[in-house]
């Protein structure tokens, strides 16, 4: 997204999703827990691209958070952790 | 085997990162979130010819734009520069060729020509629109097998030949006898295309000089805090002590930043003319086009081989392509040349190659910088094993190294202390169910479906430790409230070093890992070092740290016998907690001792002097530390779009005792999606005026979620004997071998098709395939 297309609107960053006390929100919990990071580069983008897809789809399929996170890219993980913090975070979002 | 030899309390635990919770909260600081009042900022002209001559360079209109400072050029700053060598070169680097900007000619797409510094970035990106520069347009070399030859144009006119480097072949009488009287001899090219690093974090320099206290400071995004100060204090013909280099947070390098370029160069030059702070961050087209290439080789490889499959000779001749400007480093040809035969009993071996220049963007050292050596050789393996109608795992496990057969030693010399390549075979054999796998594939053929499996094994000749690589250093200190503080000479930046060395200096101290903090990255801070590469920091970094740790455990441990009126050999130390075994009351913690240690000295044993901190520096017992690891794969080709899916990858490592599993699994994946994306998606193209034509990710294609298959793991921990933890290094295997095995998953798979896969390789490999599969349906 271009910044120009964010006019007018109100922009979530990463940095507004942890809790004030510094409790990490689900989706940053199961990056840590998943071991969805190296260099922590891209990780703002994938946190906040994931939170907001699961807010709109708390069940997704595999298939389908693969394809949520496809316009973001990472060089260090080969994506498996990130999968799987995904999947953990969609799990945990479910459970009462 | 497959035990652990030294699991501590943390040693071998999945421990969560420390480094984590900075970046998942938005607040790692890269260079660019480092901000000085007063910053100038740079933009480059760039040439857009491959080779040519420069004929005018006028700076004039960028430089009366409102906002510019200055517009630098050859004229400004080239002159000065006298020495570019690096301490990883010695002064012999001398001979590379080198230069801040385009002088007189241009050598490749890309060469600066001109540095605008401006009030902002946006002023400076226009003002190098400015920028005149005239090119009289020359035919470049582009193909390396070209530059090679007598009639190919000089990329370097003032060098007599394009040849870098050459090692000729030797007549070696083992190999010509055993080529001459072997029952079969075979005999391969295979071409690997130019890929790249592409850090998700492209280069960047912010660079301050204090003109009173004649003082230079840099934030850089960098490997090694002191190979950049060593190389910007010999260009800038500063002192070192006059430099001070802080590496921040750095969003991944893969080989991309060991040393710094001419463009950082030119920054900190630009600082010491203006008096102001300026940075400079690379943008992704800049990256692409010119923050380094790698793997544009070439590999004819021969096998002297007897009825049964058993490989009795092998020589291999090897072509780099350099491109105009190679960094330190930037050739791999004298290891490429000594290790090629791999974790094979190969009787007989004899290497050779050449380094070219082109009129293209330097090599550089991407992960796995000599990996050509790799895939060749396991692109040559099967592509035997076909013909003689041998398995390709049969034909390796006719051929690889066994336990019996230790220590190894190989043709061209270098010594297998161990090795567990054939048991890494049989472990991703059986976790990939290989034998199932191809009786399910005949009947899949009989279908018409075109699946395939694939398979490489590596030695990753990890850790070296020689010349600017031999040692790394730690100060491990228990402050003064009992926390514990590691300075290493490692240079993370996505290893994760910040846990696993926390992970091994509290196994030693006995305190939690949660108390321990690893500190990195500042040339006023840290002990000397040479920086993370080479798969080096978990053997040589770690070492220090665990004898740092030692001496500090020992002195923690005296204190406490004085203090509990007890024998050290009696006291145990656990969880921040000192006792006397089998009296768990009579104890002390860290913190009390600490506290002592500075401040109660007259409470100190008298053979103890106060404080408790330690620096230790550590060299492995070897030059290398052998890893290796065997990967395996399948794939589908559909037989109307050519389009390949992996469907399994199985990767069995062998790292030796491993700190963080989780890490050693991180590494692997980062590695193989890598050598994946190399070998399916990412390809530099240039085309024969060496325009490059890739230089966005519209063109240059990086693996995204959606493209990588699940890769699973199999560990087997065989400690190594070079270092005292017994790890190994593995950083840049996973994306040797993945290649490989990809690339003869996908020939397995079209087999059937009766494609000739020799001739050619990797990307035209894959793509003769496609268009082979394409006219076949
Ligand atoms: S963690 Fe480095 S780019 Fe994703």
């Amino acid at each position: 997204m271009l910044a120009v297309q964010a006019d007018g609107h109100e922009v979530t960053t990463v940095e507004a999703l942890a809790s004030a006390d510094g409790e990490l929100s689900i989706v940053q919990q199961a990056f840590r827990d998943a071991h969805g990071l190296q260099c922590g580069f891209c990780t703002p983008g994938f946190v906040v691209t994931l939170t907001s897809f699961l807010r709109d789809h708390p069940e997704p399929t595999d298939d389908e958070i693969r394809s949520a996170l496809s316009g973001n890219l990472c060089r260090c993980t080969g994506y498996q952790g990130i999968l799987k913090a995904a999947r953990l975070a969609a799990d945990a979002g479910r459970r009462p | 085997m497959r035990g652990r030899a030294t699991g501590g309390r943390f040693v071998g635990q999945r421990v969560p990162r420390h480094e984590d919770v900075r970046f998942i909260t938005g607040t790692g600081q890269y260079v660019d979130d480092v901000v000085l009042r007063g910053t100038l900022h740079v933009a480059f002209a760039r040439s857009d010819a491959a080779r040519g001559r420069l004929t005018a360079v006028d700076t004039k209109a960028a430089a009366d734009l409102p906002g510019v400072v200055a517009v630098l050029t050859a004229a400004d700053l080239n002159h000065l520069v006298r020495e570019w060598w690096t301490d990883f070169e010695g002064p012999n680097g001398q001979s590379r060729q080198f230069r801040l900007f385009a002088d007189g000619d241009v050598r490749f797409v890309g060469e600066a020509v001109a540095m605008v510094v401006a009030e902002s970035r946006y002023i400076a990106e226009d003002a190098v629109e400015l920028v005149e520069i005239d090119i009289e347009p020359e035919t470049p070399v582009v193909d390396p097998g070209h530059a090679a030859t007598a009639v190919a144009p000089p990329v370097h006119p003032e060098l007599g030949s394009n040849v870098l480097l050459e090692l000729p072949p030797v007549e070696n009488p083992a190999v010509e006898s055993a080529f001459s009287s072997a029952p079969h001899v075979f005999t391969e090219t295979f071409h690997q295309h130019r890929y790249a690093c592409v850090p998700m974090e492209t280069r960047g320099i912010l660079a301050s000089w204090d003109a009173a206290g004649r003082e230079l400071t840099v934030w850089v995004s960098t490997q090694g805090q002191f190979a950049a100060q060593g190389l910007i204090g010999r260009v800038l013909g500063i002192p070192e002590a006059q430099i001070r280099v802080i590496m921040p947070d750095v969003g991944g390098a893969f080989g991309q930043k060991m040393f710094p370029h001419p463009e950082e160069l030119a920054v900190a030059f630009a600082t010491r003319q203006l008096g102001r702070p300026v940075k400079w961050i690379e943008d992704r087209r800049e990256n692409l086009l010119c923050g380094e290439h790698a793997r544009e080789d070439r590999a004819t490889i021969s096998f002297a081989v007897d009825d049964q499959g058993a490989i009795l000779a092998a020589k291999a001749d090897f072509l780099e392509s350099a491109g105009a400007f190679p960094v330190a480093g930037g050739s791999a040809l004298l290891l490429t040349t000594s290790i090629f035969p791999g974790p094979y009993r190969i009787a007989a071996a004899a290497g050779s190659g050449k380094t070219v220049y082109t009129n293209t963007t330097g090599r550089g050292s991407y992960r796995g910088p000599w990996m050509i050596e790799t895939v060749a050789r396991e692109l040559m393996i099967d592509h035997v094993a076909r013909i003689l109608g041998v398995d390709p795992l049969e034909m390796r496990r006719r051929n690889v190294v066994r336990e019996a057969d230790l220590p190894y030693t190989m043709a061209t010399g270098l010594v297998y202390d161990q090795m567990t390549a054939a048991a890494t075979l049989e472990q991703a054999a059986e976790l990939i169910g290989y034998d199932e796998l191809r009786s399910r594939q005949a009947e899949q053929r009989a279908e018409g479906r075109l699946v395939g499996i694939g398979m490489s094994l590596l030695a990753e000749p990890s850790a070296v430790a020689f010349g600017w690589f031999s040692s790394d250093a730690a100060v491990v200190r228990i402050g003064l409230h009992g926390r514990v503080d590691v300075l290493t000479t490692a240079a993370s930046h996505g290893q994760s070093l910040e846990t696993t060395i926390a992970q091994v200096a509290a196994d030693e101290l006995g305190v939690d890992v949660a108390d321990v903090r690893v500190i990195q990255g500042d040339t006023a801070v840290t002990p000397f070092g040479p920086g993370t590469g080479g798969s080096r920091s978990a053997v040589v970094v770690a070492g220090a740290a665990r004898g740092a740790a030692q001496e500090v455990r020992a002195k923690l441990l005296h204190i406490a016998a004085h203090r509990l009126e007890a024998a050290v050999e009696d006291l145990v130390i656990e969880d921040g907690r000192i006792h006397v075994t089998g009296t768990p009351t009579r104890a002390t913690t860290v913190a009390e001792i600490a506290r002592l240690a500075y401040l109660d000295i007259a409470a100190l044993p008298p053979d103890q002097g106060p404080g408790l901190e330690a620096q230790y520096r550590y060299s492995p017992r070897d030059k290398f530390t052998w890893s290796n690891a065997c990967h395996m794969c399948t794939c589908e080709v559909d037989p109307v779009t050519g389009a390949v899916t992996l469907l399994r990858y199985v990767v069995s490592e062998d790292c030796g005792v491993m700190i963080n599993p989780s890490v050693v699994e991180g590494q692997i994946a980062g590695g193989v999606v890598q050598g994946v994306g190399g070998t399916l998606l990412e390809h530099f193209v240039y085309d024969e005026d060496g325009n490059p034509l890739t230089t966005t990710f519209m063109d240059y294609l990086l693996p995204t979620a959606t493209e990588v298959p699940v890769i699973e793991y199999g560990h087997i921990e065989t400690p190594a004997p070079t270092n005292p933890g017994g790890h190994k290094g593995m950083g840049e295997g996973g994306a040797i071998a993945s290649p490989p095995a990809v690339i003869n998953a996908v020939a397995d798979a079209l087999a059937p098709l009766g494609a000739d896969q020799s001739r050619v390789g990797v990307a035209e490999y894959i793509a003769d395939r496609l268009v082979f599969v394409a006219a076949a349906t």
